[in-house]
């Protein structure tokens, strides 16, 4: 597993270029959804960046966060973010069900240890009753919804030099 | 205090300041924060989500102004300023050294921009 993501994120640090998606699987060698879900893993560690092109996805090495990107998920940082992706595979293989579940579907679940384990239609309510029942600990909270939303945080900023 | 900011931004830009706080074990971080009425969410810098030793509960994909997108943790923080207090605000954080109050919070107050007189007043009417 550890191969196909180093592989994957190899192929786009010698392309030095957007690739698109179907582009980036030939390279390495395996399926679209296979290679999707490595890139995405990158996204979040932040060593690669998307760009999308109507429905077609394109993907590069990150420009911006690349000094230091590497080291920026070592140790107990990297371990809790595994954690948070393995919790959001947990959802995405419940959601079909969720979503078909009058009690869930359009309302905020905590995922915890691949369970759903409270919801609410108030975001803030499910959170706090999370942490005072399991302490502080990492979850995943998403909206039970079949699209997902991109959040826009778009103001540029002139940067001194 | 909410204000304009005229010696680390050019042109100048409305900034207040924040208290951000674990939600659990309290500790603080202050410091200053953009208004910035076209972030759908708010941002606090990264050094912060360390020493604040916050925990990641969810994963947002996040488009910025160039259309590219990046998925970054959600962490959920307690923010204080000007008086006001705002429990269990689910942020982002990115490499940057102030934060931003994006729409999530700025859409609970009356903001008022006087960008000519570079004043602001933030109220809760």
């Amino acid at each position: 597993m550890k191969d196909i993501k180093e592989a994957t994120f190899n192929s786009l640090a010698r392309k030095a270029d957007w690739m698109l998606t179907g582009d980036v699987a030939k390279a390495v060698g395996v399926s679209r959804v296979t290679i999707v879900q490595y890139l995405r893993e990158l996204m979040g560690e932040r060593l690669v960046e998307r760009k999308r092109l109507g429905k077609a996805s394109m993907w590069r090495v990150n420009q911006a966060d690349r000094p230091g990107s590497r080291t920026m998920l070592e140790g107990e940082d990297n371990e809790i973010m595994q954690q948070i992706y393995a919790e959001r595979e947990a959802y995405l293989k419940l959601r079909s069900v969720l979503l078909a579940d009058a009690k869930y579907a359009g309302r905020f679940v905590a995922i915890l240890k691949g369970k759903a384990v409270d919801v609410d239609s108030d975001e803030r309510e499910l959170v706090g009753r999370v942490y005072e029942k399991y302490g502080y600990v990492a979850f995943y909270v998403e909206k039970v919804q079949g699209e997902k939303r991109v959040l826009e945080v778009p103001s540029p900023e002139r940067v001194s030099r | 205090m909410i204000g304009y900011d005229c010696t680390e931004t050019e042109p100048p830009a409305p900034v207040a300041d924040v208290k951000t706080s674990n939600p659990m074990t309290h500790v603080a971080e202050r410091g200053r924060a953009k208004i910035d009425s076209g972030a759908d969410i708010s941002v606090i810098p990264q050094a912060w989500t360390s020493r604040l030793r916050l925990l990641p509960s969810g994963l947002f994909e996040v488009a910025s102004f160039d259309g590219r997108t990046i998925e970054t943790p959600t962490y959920y923080v307690n923010i204080s300023m000007n008086g006001f207090r705002f429990e269990l605000v689910k942020v982002i954080s990115s490499r940057r050294t102030n934060a931003l109050l994006g729409r999530d919070i700025l859409n609970r107050l009356k903001v008022t921009l006087d960008g000519k007189s570079l004043k602001a007043e933030i109220s809760d009417p």
